[in-house]
């Protein structure tokens, strides 16, 4: 009966106090019945009397001893005798006491003659349950209940002095017995349980990583856990089982512990305080510390509250961590275009509200996919960086830099005074960027456009100030780089356009809004015509015909840039196929930078080739300078294009910063010399030096020296001077449309045969073009 | 088997619980009045309940049998009972235990 209801056989509630009382009582049942039965006759004893003999006599015995063997415990003096500490040792005293006055009582009643009732020793008893637990407990019932039997067998007891020994009698006595030892009994086990359960409480509190604590209905503070002490270390000296929630506050608020808490309504905060902690719900507090809190106030069922406490000062960082990478570019720190555009609104809502103005700044540097290209990506991110600190120094405290993107940055500037102060501004970030910037081994002038618009001047919203700052900053790309610009209502309804035509681009290869125009290449010495180089243009629907260097740089970052290669090559070829009857000049393509990266770039030249029956030969593609600089996969590129037997002219030469050792390992035909060097080549005796260079490297490189961008004759006799082989420019021939070739091919060979070269340079001396 | 039953560790406990058992049945028989045969308590029994309870239960056959003749000595010791009577009172205190136990 016991093993089933307590496998452990421990008194550690009263359910097993109970089970194992009555698993005694039932076997003494059992047993009395079977003696009843058995000896009644030798006993000369009714079956009744007999019975009840037995049974009180095993359920004394039970009730007794049963208890005091489950709780036997030697444990605490095993303790005590290996590590006698005060708080063992005044037990101990106290359990001595106790034993004592037990048996002073108990010898007043037998030898004193004093009014004898067991009950005298349930106060005793009482303290010994409350005090010392179930074992002492039990140790000192069943002495009093042993004492009472024995002394009573032996007729010391006063009672059964007076009274003549009956079965009455016994009973009488037993059942005191009884009455004196079980509530003591049931105390113990009463107080051990909640002890027990105190413990557990306690150890889980403790192990929480959450700070706890419990107030009753009148907000005293009932209990808490270490952790609770130590998130309110300033108040911990307080922090004892009754103070009030509310003079916690106010002893934490006048210590400190709150930061937010305001020192003039003090009172007031404190009552919210209160009143939210009574009300329950979560909330989160940042202490002095800078920690930060959340509390979680909860009602409990009687009207007290539960109060947990949890550091959330890691997810609060993590949190701010997130939110700055959100709103900030991780390379330069600087707010990124989300938070450009958050703050350009607060300005403007503020700029509504208060007479002042709002300046929108886009930065956008001249030179920085050089820098890319040449010097790599790590160059070009320390760039950036460096023209967002050289940002932050030209603008003031006041004031937002932000980087949108690439190379794109902006600034936004608050200020009550006119737009004067700002083109101050404006024109301090196109000097500074000018000054060259030192990364690593290298000297780079950055160089920047800006375009700017100044609220309300101009009375746009947001996404309108923000088109007209780039309007702006077109214009000052239109005048060279290098400037500013101010955006005026000219500029919103002129020919300036956006940069941003990547919107523009898709769909206008199916809307056949592209063509090509052709311009000659000639050779110098004999002004024969060597071939045309296919020049793209866009009819825009709005903004007009476009020349390719307006919109190139926008394909190439749009999806459109594949499909207009591809459009280019096979008009181009088609065309180079249908001047055969005029002369089988090859046709020259100019490839983006950015094909060079397609891995199928050869198969689509080879296919275009195929499909318009085209020599290889006939094709001469371009690639700038800048498109493998720093690709080393490029190279292999152009390598392949060289197998299908197609021409490769180096464009834009000296723009960019090829090394002579890879512009040798190039498999080029032609080396085309940037106009830049043209422009500049009558001007000074080092301008043709440089010219001069540059072709007898070509020349040394096996390679074609071409000049383009050739106006002048001039030009065209120095270029011949410098040893320059082709030539090709406005000198000979604007780009034209395939319908005037044939009149100019014919105009052309007319001329050449009518008029001498010399004739020819002379006409230009002259002031007259040939073309 | 009885190798194992009858380790020193079972025979330790088993004389023990004997000795225990006997002499709480002389503390009993010893307060039984003159005039009847009954003892006012028995702790005898409790005690052997606690404590083949505290014991592991393949101890309980020798425990047992030795605190059965325990009983009987006990029970001789104090009453003026015959043999037989002492062996049923001894068998009926065996049985209270078992009874509670099982």
């Amino acid at each position: 009966l016991i093993r089933r209801f307590i496998p452990s056989f421990t008194l550690t509630d009263v359910r097993s106090l109970f089970i194992m009382s009555a698993a005694g009582m039932v076997a003494a049942a059992l047993s009395a019945t079977a003696a009843a039965m058995l000896l009644g006759e030798s006993f000369d004893m009714p079956f009744a009397e007999l019975w009840w003999a037995r049974w009180s006599r095993d359920a004394v015995g039970m009730l007794l001893f049963l208890p005091l063997v489950a709780s036997f415990d030697l444990e605490p003096l095993k303790r005590f005798l290996v590590r006698p500490d005060a708080k063992l040792l005044a037990a101990a005293v106290e359990l001595f006491a106790a034993f004592a006055l037990l048996f002073v009582i108990f010898a007043l009643i037998v030898v004193g003659d004093w009014f004898a009732s067991p009950t005298l020793f349930a106060p005793i008893l009482l303290w010994i349950a409350l005090r010392a637990g179930i074992f002492p407990t039990a140790a000192a019932a069943a002495t009093i209940g042993v004492g009472i039997v024995v002394s009573s067998a032996h007729d010391a007891w006063p009672m059964l002095l007076t009274a003549a020994e009956t079965p009455e009698t016994i009973r009488s006595l037993q059942l005191r017995v009884i009455l004196v030892a079980l509530p003591p009994l049931v105390v113990a086990v009463v107080v051990g349980e909640r002890a027990r359960a105190r413990r557990q409480l306690d150890d889980a509190l403790e192990s929480m990583a959450d700070a706890f604590a419990l107030y009753d209905a009148g907000g005293r503070l009932v209990l808490c856990n270490p952790r609770y002490s130590a998130f309110l270390s300033r108040v911990a000296d307080v922090l004892v089982p009754g103070i009030r929630y509310e003079e916690l506050v106010r002893e934490g608020a006048r210590r400190g512990l709150y930061p937010d808490a305001p020192a003039a309504e003090a009172e007031a905060w404190i009552a919210d305080q209160v009143a939210a902690h009574r009300a329950g719900g979560a909330s989160e507090v940042q202490l002095a510390d800078g920690r930060w809190l959340q509390a979680i106030a909860r009602p409990t069922a009687d009207g007290g509250t539960v109060d947990v406490r949890r550091d959330i000062t890691e997810r609060k960082l993590l949190e701010e961590a997130i939110e700055h990478m959100a709103m900030h570019d991780a390379l330069t720190n600087l707010p990124n275009r989300a938070m450009f555009y958050r703050e350009l609104e607060r300005a403007l809502a503020r700029a509504e509200r208060e007479p002042c103005r709002v300046a929108v700044i886009l930065v956008d540097l001249d030179r920085f996919k050089d820098v890319n290209d040449a010097f790599g990506h790590a160059s070009g991110d320390q760039l950036l960086v460096a023209v967002a600190n050289c940002l932050i120094d030209c603008v003031r405290t006041d004031d937002l830099v932000a980087r949108l993107g690439g190379d794109e940055f902006a600034v936004i500037a608050v200020s009550k005074e006119a737009t004067d102060g700002f083109a101050a501004l404006a024109r301090r970030i196109v000097h500074r960027l000018r000054e060259r910037v030192r990364l690593g081994g290298i000297e780079i002038e950055p160089g920047a456009s800006l375009g700017m618009t100044v609220f309300p001047d101009d009375p746009g919203g947001l996404d309108e100030l923000i088109g007209h700052a780039d309007r702006a900053l077109y214009a000052a790309k239109r005048m060279g780089g290098g400037s500013w610009s101010l955006f005026d209502q000219e500029m919103a309804g002129g020919r300036l356009g956006s940069p941003r035509l990547c919107d523009d681009l898709g769909g206008a290869l199916e809307r056949r809004e592209f063509d090509l125009e052709y311009q000659p290449i000639v050779g110098i010495s004999s002004l024969e015509v060597i071939g045309f180089e296919a020049l793209l243009r866009w009819n825009h629907p709005r903004r007009g015909r476009l020349p390719a260097s307006s919109f190139i740089k926008a394909a190439e970052r749009s999806p459109a840039i594949m499909p207009l290669t591809r459009f280019v090559l096979e008009r181009a070829l088609g065309q180079q196929r249908t001047w055969r009857d005029l002369g089988d000049w090859p046709v020259w393509v100019n490839l983006a930078p950015r094909c060079l990266r397609w891995d199928g770039l050869s198969e689509i030249v080879a296919r275009e080739l195929a499909v318009s029956g085209v020599a290889p030969s006939r094709l001469m593609l371009e690639v700038t300078e800048s498109s493998f600089v720093d690709l080393e996969r490029a190279e292999g590129r152009v390598v392949t294009l060289r197998r299908l037997g197609v021409g490769l002219a180096l464009d834009d030469f000296g723009t960019g910063y090829s090394s002579l050792g890879r512009l040798r390992a190039l498999p080029m035909d032609v080396l085309k010399i940037d106009r830049t060097f043209v422009g500049d080549l009558t001007r000074n005796e080092r301008d043709r030096a440089v010219v001069r260079a540059m072709v007898a490297l070509g020349v040394n490189l096996g390679l074609t020296p071409m000049a383009e961008g050739v106006e002048t004759s001039t030009q065209l006799r120095d270029l011949r001077r410098c040893g320059c082989v082709w030539a090709q420019g406005h000198l000979f021939a604007r780009p034209m449309p395939p319908h005037a070739l044939a009149s100019w091919l014919a105009a052309w060979e007319a001329r050449r045969r009518l008029h001498p070269e010399d004739d020819l340079l002379k006409r230009d001396a002259d002031g007259g073009r040939l073309a | 088997m009885w190798g194992q039953v009858l380790s020193s560790g079972t025979s330790a406990r088993a004389v023990g619980c004997a000795i225990a058992y006997l002499a709480a049945g002389i503390l009993g028989v010893a307060f039984t009045r003159e005039a009847g045969a009954m003892a006012i308590f028995w702790p005898a029994n409790a005690l052997l309940l606690g404590l083949l309870l505290r014991m592991p239960p393949r101890d309980y056959p020798v425990i047992v049998a030795t605190c059965t003749l325990a009983s009987v000595v006990a029970a001789s010791l104090g009453f003026s009972d015959s043999p037989l009577v002492g062996v049923t009172r001894a068998a009926l205190n065996i049985f209270e235990v078992a009874a509670a136990i099982i």
